[in-house]
């Protein structure tokens, strides 16, 4: 379940049942039943890609190199988790892969508070705040944070995502949770004190 | 370091949905291009793999008269050993019948030869020839009905 209420899957939309008859029609090289996959599941994977990213150059990469992987991999998929949840599965290590091979490029990874804003603007206002704080995580913090609170994912999964021990995980998002709590108020303060002039 | 999050996302996520994204109406396009290509790749890459094998088996085959020589040589210096210990026998049974059996210095000569060649670790290719002329050189003594010039490796 998510931090929201609503079951994660549906959040990201990863949990879309597919339908077995395109999943077999894609095993056999269906290109049509490719595209159904994608069309189903395209977003999700580009959304989860950008919001822990928010680069969408590198999201789309991130869609990319998953979509290719499951192509590759269709044949041997047994089907003894959701399709869906192995696409997000997938998409979250592809994505963590994104960050680990950018790590020279983040002398701050290991801090939790990026003092700029993401690049990405949101695509629907009432997400600004939200989204606007997390983008103020590193990408790290942000992964974390994302792929725990609203994905569902465990911190012993996470640990084994990252190469890096439960602790890790668990530190990282308890310090970029109580970030983001205190910033609310601060920027609810701003809101005001415009709103006044 | 307290690490459990307790309500803290509920309080910052609750009524604040995060966005969803819209990925690029070409990403897929493009990914069916870079999906073609791996596949072509991939199917050159076999296609080295198998013109790799074939080499290789072909390169096996121009090799194989080799081996084959090499048996050859193995299986003509056998039947050359086997005719010289069958001549030897024949020269044998017909000294038991001779009183005065000597020593041919041209069978000697060649039995010294091979002794030297299998001590200098010879090849076949070397060794043939020898025991080649010791069953010509023991044939031409039986058929003499020599005794005098014979002398065992």
């Amino acid at each position: 379940m998510g931090a929201d209420g609503l079951p994660n899957d549906i959040a990201s939309g990863f949990a879309q049942i597919l339908d077995p008859e395109i999943l077999s029609r894609a095993r056999r090289g269906d290109r049509k039943a490719h595209d159904a996959i994608y069309q189903r599941y395209g977003r999700a994977c580009y959304t989860l890609a950008m919001r822990i990213l928010g680069q969408p150059a590198a999201a789309e990469d991130v869609v990319q190199e998953v979509f290719l992987r499951v192509l590759d991999r269709l044949a041997g998929f047994r089907g003894d988790a959701p399709f869906g949840a192995w696409l997000k599965r997938m998409t979250a290590n592809a994505t963590i892969d994104v960050l680990r091979s950018a790590r020279h490029l983040q002398p701050l990874e290991d801090e939790v508070w990026l003092d700029s804003l993401g690049h990405s603007q949101p695509a629907v206002e009432q997400s600004v705040d939200a989204w606007s704080l997390l983008m103020r995580l590193t990408p790290r913090a942000r992964a974390v944070v994302l792929l725990h609170e609203l994905e569902g994912y465990t911190h012993l999964e996470l640990a084994q995502m990252f190469g890096q021990s439960e602790s890790y995980s668990k530190s990282l998002l308890a310090r970029s949770l109580q970030k983001l709590q205190d910033a609310r108020p601060g920027r609810d303060a701003a809101v005001e004190v415009e709103n006044e002039h | 370091m307290n690490t459990d999050p307790g309500p803290r996302p509920a309080a910052w996520a609750i009524g604040m949905r995060l966005p969803e994204f819209e990925p690029d109406p070409a990403l897929w396009p493009r990914i069916q291009v870079a999906r073609h290509r791996q596949v072509v790749r991939r199917r050159w890459r076999h296609a080295g793999g198998l013109f790799a094998l074939v080499a290789a088996l072909g390169l096996s085959f121009t090799m194989l008269p080799q081996g084959e020589s090499v048996d050859s040589a193995g299986e003509e210096m056998a039947k050359l050993q086997q005719r010289s210990s069958t001549l030897e026998r024949d020269w044998l049974a017909s000294m038991a019948e001779s009183t005065s059996a000597r020593v041919d210095p041209r069978l000697e000569l060649i039995d010294h030869n091979l002794q030297q060649a299998y001590d200098d670790m010879a090849s076949p290719s070397e060794l043939i020839p020898l025991w080649r002329k010791r069953s010509q050189a023991m044939q031409e003594v039986i058929d003499r009905g020599s005794v005098r010039s014979i002398t065992r490796i």
